[in-house]
């Protein structure tokens, strides 16, 4: 037994120097490429490629490619498929060491790309072909590669040659507002240089044409890229004369994404991120604002108060900043719903806005005006006072109190007027009715089907003289035999 | 529309072409004349041998366009029936025109006669013959696009196996539902074996360009969607049984896509797109919007053509299918397998229906297996999929009827939560704790936390992603009692007992404060451990009233079912239900009163637990905290 394990052992051993023999053999010839040099992704050129260029990232390459483990097993390869393999260089739609490898290659070249298991599948693998930990070589030739379409139809349309990828996963989705620097180039011409905010879909109002518009959908945060846009996307058939653009021109663009609002999803991001969308927000409801859409001006100014409420672990600087905005969001909801005659809303924001800086003249001055559209001139007033304690000079406030005042003196003269005689003339009214109704009532005490019959009474005891008159009103021991029973 | 204009076109053309010649016309004349009588006097063999015998062989390449409309209109349910050997005669009859008569105008005809048909058993049979004459064509790309758009109209039309709406769903009898089960697998067999041969030559091992490669691609991935993802995997395995054992309907499709395509994963751009709702549509398109119709775009990329769930159902299957594995290019980033099959997945729970819910699982649990733990990273939690996905498996989770799938759903759960490195995990579980208000599910969160805050203890130095600041913040959401002392304990008793024995934890193992713990125990002190002090007493009470209660109703009642006359039978059910059990605001169903008891006894003992796992934490407490 001892002995059968021995050699088992051995072979193991063997088999382990030979693969580590193999995997020296590859260190030798092939150069390192990986960006933190831990010879993570080996490349042995095989053969030579023509030209010096290489592609960008973004494009979409054409390879053939056959990947074997150590042990020489082929795991996989294009050309059992009878067709060349393609993707989106730089995209992490690939294994990291291709996303490295290829964008190293030129046209024509085949090479050996080794692959160490982090640059690959990792401790995972590819079940069932690739095992754990497994270090993977694969023989790339590149065929050829393309820039990077966005047009719609795949046409060409639109081109873009990345400059400085972008960070994250994530991109602008429809209506989302982008903060971008672009630069207009025709012929070589600058002829636009801007910064622009506007949400994706209205670009129109900016002057963004569709194809940048386009492109953008696919950018991630902080990539500048050149975009290459045919007409068609572009001026069309009209051009642009104030550009000296003629009709049916193709334009090139260099966008930078700056920021962009990232939809919902505020709860994977960090503090200052969620600033930086509270921000944008912020400049959304207020381009609504201007525009006299007070209703998706709220909704924008809700998102702000969202983002940031979201999560209350703030720490110096961030946390005035925070609280700034806060305080202005809250502020200018109040004057939106100020607007939309929505008022006890626009209190309640101020009073949001009051427990965040309690002295803020804006709010006790919108808050007033909320409470004098809610019929209150008795309370508005104080909050205008308190205004013209804060400011002086405040004539606002001041022409707000004396339009107080001079309600409440209405209202008084009118209540005078309205409750004189009144009570009198209330509670006849009042007793008439109430005997009417007693009147019309069925005598319960008659029917078995009444409120209480006499068979529920306690006892079975008569009615007392208070029951007669109360119907509804059952006494517990009027008979005086002390027992509370428990209803 | 373009089969028809065309076919009317072919209609003129071959009526002059008759009109040359004024005897060849009176022939045929007479042959279509005996033909309409031979089978409406059910005479198939005098029919059969118009086309059998020398008579009428001049004429009979010329006769496809009135001889398929009239024979097609005997292919009917009851003849199939009754009439076999009319039914196979006709059968017979228009195998022998596809092969005489020319193909380019067979073809249009037999589809125009699919596309009226309201039983499976025209199209089955005309099936055959369109085959025949499409071999026999020699430039086929546009016969094929009219073949996959008609194939496409009537599988279309196919009725569900169940109805949509979830609430029918339970009413239809499971027969009803194999029945129809049964009907759409028999048109998709007939289906995929008149596409074989079309496959075959488009396949890339001919190594030539095939015009039609793509549109059989689109169909054959449109085929995975309705009607047939709706069937249960275990009928469409049974079926290939039944039909001799070979590949499963389902395998097949996607066997003769991966012929047509060396990378199977190149639909998953598309879903990127549809994922991230890149759909802008362009005004600059809009005057060529036509003739982009069918763009290699277009064919793919359009949910018209195929579906979230086809998609869905493909990638299932090819994950899941064992034969196709080493079929798959391995080149691809596994974060960005997930990224995109995820929302396919996502799209599969949505659709509460047990079939789907199940593959959408596997789909998951597949995928999982091919990324590495503790891989991924905070960035990718901008991507909507994630927190959609959570959400549709913790609703699975909870509310899912059947249960093996609500295991499956914790399974995948706790999985899925292990790919994500410390820090994005913590942003996941804060998410999660504000999207959850189920007790049970707050309670496997906490233990999530806890074993996170253990893994963070672990590393040296110690990871700060569940520690200090980041830990009160998960503490405070853990440790909650929405209305004081005053909440229901037995309606959150999973979660309180949870969160215990997450401090019952902390207080032991963190004796150096490497948490943080002991900076925030006080708060925790007078927010939760105290008011859930006075919470159990009043709870202990309140029940312990409640048990006295119910047995001396049960004494009651039972003295009155011995003293009492049957007919008062009813008054001691309404005794029953005197005493009435309140958990979370929701009085309990009607039950019997030891049934009632037993309950009441259970809300004692998970007191007593949560009252024994406080004086615990407590006492570490105190054994703590004059250190700190």
């Amino acid at each position: 037994m001892n002995v059968v394990e021995n050699d088992q052992a051995v072979i193991v051993i063997v088999v382990l120097l030979f693969s580590f023999i193999d995997y020296q053999a590859a260190r030798m010839a092939a150069i390192d490429i990986s960006p933190s040099k831990d010879n993570g992704v080996l490349k042995e050129i095989i053969k030579g490629g023509t030209g010096d260029e290489t592609p960008a990232a973004g494009s979409k390459v054409t390879v053939h490619y056959t990947g074997t483990l150590l042990d020489g097993t082929k795991f996989d390869s294009s050309k059992d498929r009878h067709e060349p393999f393609q993707f989106d260089l730089g995209k992490g739609s690939v294994i990291k060491a291709w996303d490295i490898g290829i964008a190293t290659m030129k046209k024509g070249e085949v090479a050996v790309l080794t692959c160490a298991p982090e640059y690959a599948y990792g401790q995972s693998g590819s079940p069932p072909t690739i095992p754990p930990n497994a270090t993977l070589k694969f023989e790339v030739e590149m065929i050829d590669w393309k820039g990077e379409d966005l047009s719609p139809n795949k046409d060409g349309s639109i081109e873009r040659f990345q400059i400085i990828p972008g960070k994250g996963y994530a991109t602008p989705k429809d209506s989302a507002l982008v903060n971008i620097h672009l630069v207009g180039k025709y012929n070589d011409q600058v002829f636009e240089e801007r910064e622009v905010q506007f949400p994706l879909g209205e670009g129109e109002d900016a002057g963004i044409i569709e194809g940048v518009e386009k492109a953008l959908e696919s950018f991630k945060s902080g990539e500048k890229s050149r975009l290459k846009i045919k007409s068609k996307y572009a001026f069309k058939k009209t051009g642009k004369p104030e550009f000296n653009i003629p009709p049916d021109a193709d334009v090139e663009y260099i966008v930078e994404l700056k920021s962009f609002e990232k939809g919902v999803e505020c709860w994977s991001l960090e503090a200052p991120q969620k600033i930086e969308q509270a921000k944008l927000f912020k400049e959304k409801g207020t381009t609504y604002f201007k525009a006299n859409k007070y209703n998706l001006a709220i909704k924008m100014y809700k998102k702000v108060i969202e983002f940031l409420d979201y999560d209350s672990n703030y720490d110096g600087d961030l946390k005035t900043e925070r609280n700034n905005l806060l305080v202005s969001a809250h502020l200018n909801l109040a004057l939106c719903y100020l607007k939309t005659d929505q008022n006890v809303e626009a209190k309640d924001s101020c009073n949001k806005v009051l427990e965040l800086s309690p002295k803020n003249e804006k709010a006790l001055f919108r808050r007033g005006q909320a409470y004098l559209a809610l019929a209150s001139p008795d309370i508005a007033v104080k909050d205008f006072q308190e205004v013209l304690k804060l400011e002086l000079k405040n004539a606002a406030a001041a022409k707000q109190i004396a339009v107080c005042n001079n309600l409440i003196k209405k209202q008084l003269a009118k209540e005078k007027k309205l409750y004189a005689n009144m009570f009198d003339k209330f509670a006849q009214e009042d007793k008439q009715k109430e005997e009417e109704k007693l009147r019309q009532q069925p005598d319960v005490m008659r029917g078995a089907l009444g409120e209480w019959g006499q068979e529920e009474r306690p006892g079975g005891r008569d009615a007392t003289a208070f029951e007669k008159e109360n119907p509804n009103i059952l006494m517990l021991n009027a008979n005086g035999t002390g027992e509370f029973k428990n209803m | 529309m373009s089969v028809c204009s065309l076919l009317l076109l072919r209609k003129g053309f071959s009526v002059s072409a008759m009109s040359k010649s004024k005897c060849d016309k009176l022939l045929a004349e007479k042959f279509i004349q005996e033909l309409e009588i031979f089978l409406k006097n059910n005479e198939p063999e005098k029919a059969l041998e118009l086309f059998i015998s020398e008579k009428y062989a001049a004429v009979i390449p010329d006769s496809s366009w009135d001889v398929i409309p009239l024979v097609s209109s005997y292919l009917t349910m009851t003849n199939k029936l009754n009439e076999q050997p009319l039914f196979n005669c006709c059968i017979r009859i228009l195998d022998i025109v596809a092969e005489k008569c020319c193909p380019s105008e067979t073809v249009l005809e037999f589809l125009e006669q699919v596309e009226c048909d309201d039983y499976d058993v025209k199209f089955s049979v005309l099936l055959k013959p369109l085959g025949t004459s499409l071999t026999r064509m020699d430039d086929k790309t546009k016969a094929i696009e009219w073949c996959i758009s008609t194939i496409r109209a009537y599988t279309d039309g196919l009725p569900l196996p169940y109805t949509e709406t979830e609430n029918n769903i339970q009413d239809k009898p499971h027969i009803d539902a194999d029945v129809m089960s049964r009907r759409i697998m028999k048109v998709y067999r007939n289906i995929l074996n008149f596409l074989e041969p079309l496959v075959n030559e488009a396949s890339l091992e001919k190594g030539i360009t095939s015009k039609s490669r793509n549109y059989l691609l689109s169909l054959l991935l449109s085929l995975l969607g309705k009607p047939f993802c709706y069937i249960s995997t275990e009928l469409v395995d049974l079926e290939s049984i039944l039909t001799g054992g070979g590949r499963s309907i389902a395998e097949m499709i996607v066997t003769y896509i991966t012929y047509l395509t060396g990378d199977s994963f190149r639909f998953l751009k598309i879903l990127d797109d549809r994922c991230n709702q890149r759909n802008r549509k362009l005004i600059g398109d809009s005057d060529k919007h036509e003739s982009h119709g069918n763009s290699e775009v277009n064919l793919f990329a359009s949910e018209e053509n195929v579906s979230d769930l086809a998609y869905a159902q493909f990638y299932y299957l090819l994950m899941e299918l064992e034969s196709l594995q080493n079929k798959l290019p391995r080149v691809y980033h596994p974060h960005y397998l997930i990224h995109t099959c995820f929302y396919l997945a996502k799209c599969l729970l949505q659709k509460s229906k047990d079939t789907l819910i199940r593959k959408g699982l596997r789909l998951i649990q597949i995928l999982l297996k091919h990324v590495d733990k503790f891989s991924v990273g905070p960035d990718a939690l901008e991507l909507s999929v994630h927190s959609e996905l959570f959400g549709t498996i913790t609703k699975i989770m909870v509310y899912c009827e059947s249960e093996k799938e609500r295991h499956t759903a914790l399974q995948v759960f706790e999985d899925y939560l292990k790919i994500f490195n410390l820090q994005a995990r913590y942003l996941v579980i804060l998410h999660l704790y504000e999207t959850s208000n189920h007790t049970g599910l707050i309670s496997i969160i906490t233990n999530a936390f806890k074993s996170s805050i253990v893994m963070c203890l672990n590393e040296n130095p110690h990871n700060p992603c569940f520690l200090g600041k980041k830990m009160k913040t998960l503490l405070s959401r853990a440790c909650r009692l929405s209305h004081g002392s005053a909440t229901d304990l037995i309606e959150i008793s999973d979660e309180v007992i949870t969160a215990l024995n997450l401090l019952r934890f902390l207080t032991i193992r963190d004796k150096e404060n490497a948490t943080g713990i002991w900076d925030y125990i006080e708060k925790l002190q007078t927010d939760y451990l105290n008011p859930l002090r006075k919470g159990i007493d009043l709870a202990h009470a309140h029940w312990k009233y409640k048990i006295k209660d119910l047995e001396l109703q049960k004494k009651k009642s039972s003295k009155n079912l011995n003293t009492t006359l049957p007919h008062n039978a009813k008054q001691t059910n309404e005794l029953d239900d005197s005493v009435t059990i309140t958990v979370g605001g929701e009085n309990l169903p009607v039950m019997p009163i030891s049934e009632k008891i037993r309950f009441c006894e259970q809300a004692m003992n998970a007191l007593d637990v949560m009252e024994s796992i406080l004086i615990r934490v407590n006492e570490c407490i105190a054994e703590n905290s004059s250190t700190y």
